[in-house]
């Protein structure tokens, strides 16, 4: 029981949400079935019982791996490798790993060399796995397929494969630097606050986390879009409306005649984003147009503008697109800067010119900033203006709270006149921020 | 009652149900803790069909709640018979107004819906809410009553505790997210895309008739296809239906020729179809 305690902390340090009663419904299973550590049914009876979202998987994977063994989670494996037997590919000409990848040839004895090799234990868990991936030849694999695909001597099919055996490869290294660290002595909190995508800055996630977190971010919107505010609209059915079939009676001299009924209907405001671009809010932004995309039809109309030290407007085909081609479009051509630094003063001056006399005064301003403003005027009365003729003000800040109003962040000079003012750095604090203004 | 998942898994395959020993375990487990199901995956892979295959391993009358966009308690649960009840106020005139008041809301003027059919009925049942994701937060927060207690409650009624306890499983295509306080009464199961040698025994099975050879170039075929970026990947129903309208054209091996025609049943998009037979001789040509 002790131990299924401190798996499930474990669990909850890596961003899964465990109650009290799930892992009473774990330990009751456990007994149901009986079966012992390394047997098949174990990791099935763990996973259904604590882990209920299918993107928490991946982290629930690289954990009980790593507190259960290799051979209790081969165990649990067993019949899934049996499924795919036969489906590796031949290589074609191509270095060892790059052929490893695309046969799926497991490399493990590579990869824990490759592992022991590491000296330095104070770097981070991901410079650490990036070192181990370079001394695999990883990159250079990659690149081998790459070519190989690209004159025609992998299908595309051959190549995809490749790399999502690449995609386990990684996995597979960042597990053994994992192990390695424990048998180093290193605390499981820190592998497990390390596993926790939810938590982890945009701009600390590697690319398996990143897809992870666009999963939820699509998921989130819909829920989001969803949610239904407090108008209500008449309705053919669902709830009915008794007011309205007084009103109706009223009118044909006091006789019911028809039940009137009436639905809950989300609000439509008009929602204005105003995204810092700069290198050090790019990819937060990323993230907020992709949320911001995935529910649009809570909205009447979406204006989206972007800026570093000139305001860009975002052309509508390319909000409802794939945000992130359209978003390295615009910083490659350099829409939106001139001098390259961010400059908020001129940015708000800009936008009371142009674009607030366009705006509906119910509109929502949105914005993402982190507030550095390169000691360039701030222009506060400017915004106090452009907040005052708009309904509400909300900025996010993808820095964390303590560094607001040091150094160059004038932050502390905006905040007064926004409705609110949010830390927004990571997956969690994106969707609590969501939750708490749409 | 079963004793143990491999057994369920066998009245499973009686039932023409092919999975893998994590769905029975995990099934298993909810069956034995009286605990709704969660099922969780991709379009078309086998998660209603689960259920059905669940009522008829256990022998209960499966319920089918299917969710949309602006699913409620009156669709769900329970509704008045607004009209019922009018007639009787009218037929009642003269009668005193809490006479009148306690009749109409009585079990005689509720009609039941789904969820109130699986609480009140008397033989054993298997509740079926298809596609949650497809409802929205509100519709969530009112099963959650249900899920945990297995009893509803009607404000004039009071509550109605479950006769014999439903057997609860829950679809998602993940397409959207819920709260935990869902999640948390539930257990979860994901099924994804099945592996080759699973989806080769469902075929055979689902396809009696077809050349055993053609099915597994098929599957293959199937496999392959699940790698490539496309708009819908196929699914286990499409492969079935793929499979037999190869065998409807009396098809022996899988040709490209056979393929082009048949393509429409795997594929669901015109962009899909030509991007496969732009490149239909790596995917059935080599072999690999």
């Amino acid at each position: 029981m002790q131990e299924l305690i401190f798996f499930a902390r474990l669990l909850r340090g890596a961003g899964l949400v465990i109650a009290p009663s799930e892992i009473s419904d774990a330990r009751q299973s456990l007994t149901l079935i009986n079966d012992p550590r390394d047997g098949p049914d174990h990791y099935s009876v763990l996973r259904s019982t604590l882990v209920k979202r299918s993107e928490d998987m991946t982290v629930f994977d690289s954990l009980y791996q790593l507190f259960f063994g290799d051979e209790a989670f081969a165990a649990a494996r067993r019949e899934e490798r049996e499924q795919a037997r036969g489906q590796g590919l031949k290589a074609a000409g191509l270095p060892t790993l790059a052929a490893a990848m695309l046969s799926g040839e497991p490399c493990h004895s590579l990869v824990r060399d490759a592992v022991m090799k590491l000296k330095q234990r104070d770097e981070e868990i991901d410079e650490q796995v990036r070192k181990a991936l370079v001394s695999l030849d990883y990159f250079g694999s990659l690149n081998s397929i790459r070519l190989a695909r690209e004159r025609g001597h992998l299908t595309e099919c051959e190549h995809r494969t490749a790399l999502e055996n690449g995609s386990t490869l990684v996995s597979l290294v960042r597990t053994e630097v994992l192990k390695h660290l424990l048998r180093q002595g290193e605390d499981w909190t820190r592998i497990a606050s390390h596993l926790n995508w939810r938590e982890k800055s945009f701009n600390a996630l590697n690319s398996a986390e990143m897809g992870l977190v666009k999963a939820s971010l699509d998921k989130i919107g819909k829920r989001l879009a969803t949610r239904p505010g407090l108008k209500r609209v008449p309705a053919r059915t669902e709830r009915l409306d008794l007011r309205g079939t007084v009103r109706q009676a009223m009118a044909r001299g006091g006789g019911i005649w028809s039940l009137a009924h009436n639905r809950k209907v989300p609000a439509k405001p008009d929602l204005v984003l105003l995204c810092d671009v700069s290198n050090s809010v790019y990819r937060y932004t990323g993230f907020l147009l992709r949320l911001v995309a995935a529910f649009r039809e809570r909205f009447r109309q979406i204006r989206a503008f972007l800026f570093v030290d000139i305001l860009w407007e975002v052309p509508d085909s390319l909000l409802s697109g794939k945000v992130e081609e359209a978003l390295a479009d615009i910083r490659e051509n350099n829409r939106c800067s001139i001098s390259g630094l961010s400059d908020f003063g001129q940015v708000f001056c800009q936008f009371e010119a142009a674009v607030l006399p366009e705006l509906n005064p119910k509109s929502t301003l949105l914005i993402l900033a982190d507030g550095r403003n390169n000691w360039r005027p701030p222009e506060t009365s400017t915004f106090k203006r452009i907040a005052a003729g708009l309904r509400r003000v909300y900025w996010l800040n993808p820095l964390p709270r303590e560094e607001w109003g040091r150094e160059d962040c004038q932050l502390h000079l905006y905040s007064p006149h926004c409705n609110g003012v949010f830390e927004c750095g990571n997956l969690h604090q994106l969707q609590q921020v969501a939750t708490r203004i749409f | 009652m079963f004793n143990s998942p491999g057994e369920l898994r066998d009245a499973l395959d009686q039932q023409d149900y092919v999975t893998d020993a994590n769905v029975a375990t995990v099934v298993f487990l909810a069956a034995r803790l009286g605990k709704p199901l969660l099922v969780e995956g991709p379009a078309g892979v086998g998660k209603t069909q689960l259920a059905v295959a669940l009522a008829g391993a256990f022998g209960r009358r499966l319920i089918r709640l299917q969710c949309y966009d602006g699913i409620d308690a009156s669709k769900a649960l329970y509704d008045w018979n607004y009209h019922r009840q009018l007639l009787r106020v009218q037929a009642g005139q003269g009668e005193g107004w809490e006479q009148a008041g306690q009749d109409i809301f009585s079990r005689e003027f509720l009609l039941e819906r789904p969820l109130l059919q699986a609480i009140l009925g008397t033989e054993p049942t298997l509740l079926l809410i298809d596609e949650l994701d497809k409802s929205n937060d509100e519709f969530e927060s009112f099963l959650l009553e249900l899920l945990a207690e297995f009893q509803v409650t009607i404000p004039e009624i009071g509550t109605l505790k479950a006769v014999k306890k439903p057997l609860v499983v829950l679809t998602s295509n993940n397409s959207r997210d819920f709260s935990d306080a869902l999640r948390r009464r539930c257990l979860h199961l994901f099924i994804g895309y099945p592996g080759l040698v699973q989806e080769e025994e469902i075929l055979v099975r689902r396809c009696p008739g077809a050349d055993r050879e053609l099915i597994r170039q098929g599957t293959e075929l199937v496999q392959k296809l699940r790698k490539l970026s496309l708009r819908k990947l196929p699914s286990i129903a499409e492969s079935v239906d793929f499979i037999q309208a190869l065998e409807a054209l009396q098809a022996k091996r899988l040709s490209p020729e056979a393929l082009g025609v048949t393509a429409s049943t795997l594929l669901k998009y015109p962009q899909d179809r030509q991007r496969v037979l732009d490149q239909i001789q790596g995917l059935i040509g080599t072999g690999k």
